[in-house]
């Protein structure tokens, strides 16, 4: 299992601080030596993790992002900062042991000596016999899965292991006065199945057929609010999303203007075949017009806004450029 | 959403003499030495949770869930000593031979170095059937207890089957069919000498 990250928390009865590991059961408080047990209700403590980086800073970052993603600079310059909010995203915390057992079928390979006709000696392998395979299991899971969707917000899981981050034991009502804070929508036997669907996974290769009875004990279940900068940027009547990471300044999920492009050369192309065709007999003209529409409807369809936009709209924009 | 999670840092205090009880990081029951009293956390409060010390020689105290236990398989109902023997594939040596009543599952309560070493120790004690007596004695010092009860029913049902002999456990039908009914558990102490490492029950004749 990982080293697992610490929070800090009152002692009860010193009213000292002392450590305590998310990933851990139990602490000692170092001024007055009592241990001291951290208990959620439904067995689930409840964490947050302070936001190291302020709006002003994910500004910043932001505008250090539109500089390197490949958004046009006049582009870029014309973006206009809206509003910049501070989320709590709740993410569930699994550390158990996968115990059961698994019954499996498995392929094997033969290798065999062959002599061809001009005596040279060769290795070649062949499919076995199917074996049949019995083992115990008893392996240690460290899972960390959104308790929402995360789609909008580009953050799959929060890197529990190994990580240095302080943690707090989650005060929502102090929190939610400074900042948005999600609620889990996603309940902790959703979070053991999937933490339990993702170990099944790990199969040996060449399994051809499997029969487990894994279950999760020994569990220590915790609910870890991370903390991501949502902004938005404004260019013309179009709003366009930022989530920055708000630990450490990563942009998580973004979306902007592509780059402008001066469209002439189709559309000064298109006027000069036709009036030359024209010029030199009404029938070609004719001929190149009907060719022409063809092609039209073809590639930009058939409306009449189409065409008009062909010829009237010089200035086209790109896709928008997202990430995340 | 689907739970309260409002968290709760609870002072682990002996109910009895009121000291810090000692507590590792993983611990879920907590054994004052002085009282010889166990506890655990239960809904948030601290409750009294029974613990035996069961006879024998040794400085080292594993602690152990005992279940009485039914087997269900395709080969048929095991409910006595006898039957599961004949199921493990195993010998009845010494005086354990007269051994009545449902057979017993002992599933180690504290963590070994390895998990397999964990399963060993259960599945070894588990084949033995050992008849112990209880020692009413303080003892001076219990190894950390890190698995509930009802964990150590999730766990004893892999311990089980790894008392069942291989060519058994290579069938499909025969594990399909296979299911273990646990009886209440109780906890208790077994006693084992350091031996330069390894853990010896002279009594049962075991090295974990």
């Amino acid at each position: 299992m990982s080293a697992g990250i610490s929070a800090v928390i009152s002692c009860p009865q010193c009213g000292s601080p002392f450590d305590f590991r998310e990933g851990s059961r139990n602490g000692l408080c170092q001024s007055c030596k009592t241990s001291l047990a951290v208990w959620g209700e439904s067995g689930v403590a409840r964490f947050s993790i302070e936001e190291r980086i302020d709006l002003a800073r994910a500004r910043v970052e932001a505008r250090k992002f539109l500089a390197t993603a490949g958004v046009d600079p006049r582009v870029a310059e014309k973006l206009r900062f809206e509003g910049g909010e501070l989320c709590f995203l709740p993410y569930w915390s699994i550390r158990a042991l996968a115990t059961g057992w698994r019954w499996l079928e498995k392929e094997t390979l033969v290798r065999e000596e062959v002599i061809d006709d001009n005596g040279c000696k060769s290795i070649v392998e062949r499919r076995g016999p199917n074996e049949q395979q019995f083992e115990t299991v008893a392996s240690p899971i460290d899972h960390s899965s959104p308790a929402f969707d995360p789609s909008a917000y580009g953050l799959r899981g929060i890197a529990v292991a190994g990580a240095v981050l302080s943690l707090k034991l989650m005060d929502h009502e102090a929190l939610s006065r400074r900042a948005k804070v999600f609620d889990p929508v996603k309940s902790a036997a959703q979070a053991r199945q999937e933490a339990l669907a993702a170990w099944k996974k790990l199969r040996p290769s060449g399994t051809l057929r499997c029969m487990e009875r894994v279950d999760l004990c020994g569990e220590r279940l915790a609910l870890i609010s991370y903390p991501v900068w949502k902004l938005t940027f404004a260019a013309g009547d179009r709003i366009y999303p930022v989530v920055v990471d708000a630990v450490n300044g990563r942009i998580l999920k973004a979306r902007f203007p592509g780059s402008s492009v001066i469209r002439l050369w189709q559309p000064m192309a298109a006027i000069l075949l036709l009036s030359s065709a024209f010029f030199l007999h009404p029938a070609a003209g004719i001929a190149s017009a009907v060719l022409f529409l063809g092609w039209f409807r073809s590639v930009h369809g058939s409306s009449l806004a189409a065409l008009a936009a062909f010829f009237a709209r010089l200035v086209e924009r790109k896709d928008d450029i997202e990430h995340g | 959403m689907a739970e309260d999670v409002k968290v709760r840092v609870i002072p682990l205090l002996c109910p009895e003499c009121g000291r810090s009880l000692p507590a590792g990081e993983h611990d879920v029951i907590f054994h004052c030495a002085d009282c010889d009293l166990a506890v655990e956390i239960e809904d948030g409060k601290l409750a009294r949770r029974e613990l035996r010390h069961l006879a024998g020689q040794g400085e080292v105290r594993l602690p152990f869930w005992i279940f009485p236990f039914r087997v269900d398989s395709s080969e048929g109902s095991v409910r006595t000593v006898p039957e599961y023997r004949l199921l493990a594939g195993v010998v009845a040596t010494g005086s354990d031979a007269e051994r009545s009543g449902p057979p017993l599952l002992f599933v180690p309560a504290c963590s070994f170095a390895t998990t397999p070493l964990h399963v060993r120790a259960g599945r070894l004690l588990t084949l033995q059937q050992p008849v112990l007596a209880v020692d009413r004695s303080k003892p001076v010092g219990i190894e950390p207890i890190v698995f509930r009860e009802p964990d150590a029913r999730i766990m004893g049902q892999s311990i089980l089957l790894a008392t069942v002999t291989v060519e058994r456990k290579r069938n499909r039908l025969f594990l399909e069919g296979f299911s273990g009914s646990l009886g209440k558990g109780r906890l208790a102490t077994i006693p084992f000498a350091d031996r330069g490492g390894k853990l010896y029950h002279a009594g049962m004749n075991l090295e974990l």
